[in-house]
């Protein structure tokens, strides 16, 4: 079956603002920390690799071409050591409702890269991370409810 | 047009007289922002996060190599353990650069010279500074920007608001003023201030005394705990001299920090 799912129906809500008007790409990165565990089997049978899942590691990419408002609007965040609230949501085929997927954390931004140059395009490249001073680290993904 | 194509730029140093708008050489920056990064974990979280640590930005300066007194090749390119002062705006638009538009600022030293060369190419630099130990605020903006004949001697740049999430910030900024372009001998005092409204007290964060008579590049670090108002504005006041002709050109850039 060919995929169907549109790319353009993302919402990116920072601290409570819709600022999806001002991106272009986002990626929500979650993992875990895996954990081998594997060891010698009894009797000294063939062993298959044994790894858990340990701590979650997440961030967030964000990319925008440049534009005063938003990198004005991103002042408060970054760096900030509480991180806010980042909730990304994605439709299909249309805005998205209850049910579509929604990945969701506190994140801050203690990086970002911005070329500015002659004859090309300008996009902030803002990296999110989670702040250890954030009271919800815990990043999720989920869907709309 | 604007993107990537609009801005205006400008090299100097705190000592040694050097201060010049390079926009005509220029083609181009890459700026990364970024604060030192350590993986931390605490007990019964499940979660890896980050502490932030010490900034350390860098930008490289990409442009033509200009062989002109007061070029980006020759200041670069010569003296070795400069702090140099880089201010650059970036305009959204077609039209020139305007009060409230945002760019970067740099406070570093050259880390390398490379002179690369191709027969198909023109002579170009791109020469990486990094940081100097100065905390340069993300997005400074342009406060103020001068090239016309002045006849007062008491000169208010225009109020800029910065918006309500910038009340009350405490947490440190800096100021730029880039003198340039000095035909005179007259001294000023510029002041940045700011206030909790439009047209009220205004009080000073950052002084620049005695400068238009000699180029220059420079900087004011506002402390950790002085309170930063909503409203910034620019103010030159005559030190000594008659101020009745404009002697010099000046730019000046100011940010907070938003965070410690």
């Amino acid at each position: 079956m060919a995929a169907t799912l549109s790319g353009e129906f993302v919402t990116v809500t920072i601290n409570g603002t819709d600022y999806s008007q001002y991106f272009s790409e986002v990626e929500f990165k979650y993992s875990k920390d895996m954990r081998d565990q594997t060891t010698f089997n009894t009797g000294g049978a063939p062993v298959a690799k044994k790894n858990t899942e340990g701590a979650i590691v997440s961030g967030i990419t964000m990319k925008a071409p440049f534009n005063k408002t938003l990198c004005n609007a991103m002042k408060p965040f970054i760096g900030k050591r509480t991180g806010t609230t980042v909730t990304i949501k994605g439709g299909s085929n249309n805005l998205p409702t209850t049910g579509d997927e929604q990945a969701s954390g506190t994140f801050a931004i203690p990086e970002f890269s911005w070329p500015y140059k002659t004859g090309q395009d300008s996009d902030i490249t803002f990296n999110w991370e989670i702040p250890d001073g954030a009271t919800s680290p815990t990043p999720s993904i989920s869907t709309v409810s | 047009m604007p993107q990537g194509n609009k801005a205006r730029s400008w090299l100097g140093r705190t000592s040694g007289g050097v201060c010049y708008e390079v926009t005509s050489e220029m083609t181009g920056t890459d700026y990364t922002y970024k604060q030192t990064q350590s993986d931390t974990q605490a007990q019964n979280t499940g979660v890896k996060t980050k502490n932030f640590g010490a900034l350390d930005p860098n930008i490289k300066l990409e442009g033509y190599r200009q062989h002109t007194a007061g070029s980006v090749h020759r200041l670069l390119s010569g003296a070795t353990d400069v702090e140099w002062v880089y201010s650059e705006v970036c305009s959204e638009t077609a039209s020139d650069v305007a009060v409230g538009d945002i760019g970067r600022c740099f406070i570093g030293t050259r880390q390398e010279y490379p002179l690369p060369q191709n027969h198909a190419n023109p002579m170009m630099f791109n020469v990486p500074l990094v940081s100097r130990g100065i905390r340069v605020p993300p997005f400074p903006y342009l406060l103020y920007l001068n090239e016309a004949t002045k006849t007062a001697t008491n000169v208010d740049g225009s109020e800029y608001d910065e918006g309500a999430a910038s009340v009350g910030l405490a947490y440190g900024g800096l100021a730029i003023c880039n003198i340039y372009g000095v035909t005179g001998t007259d001294t000023y005092d510029i002041t940045v201030q700011s206030a909790t409204s439009s047209g009220g007290a205004f009080s000073t964060l950052a002084t620049f005394s005695g400068v238009g008579n000699a180029l220059g590049g420079f900087y004011s670090v506002v402390a950790v705990a002085t309170t930063i108002n909503r409203y910034k504005k620019v103010n030159i006041a005559l030190a000594s001299g008659t101020g009745l002709t404009e002697t010099f050109k000046v730019s000046i850039m100011f940010a907070p920090f938003y965070n410690l």
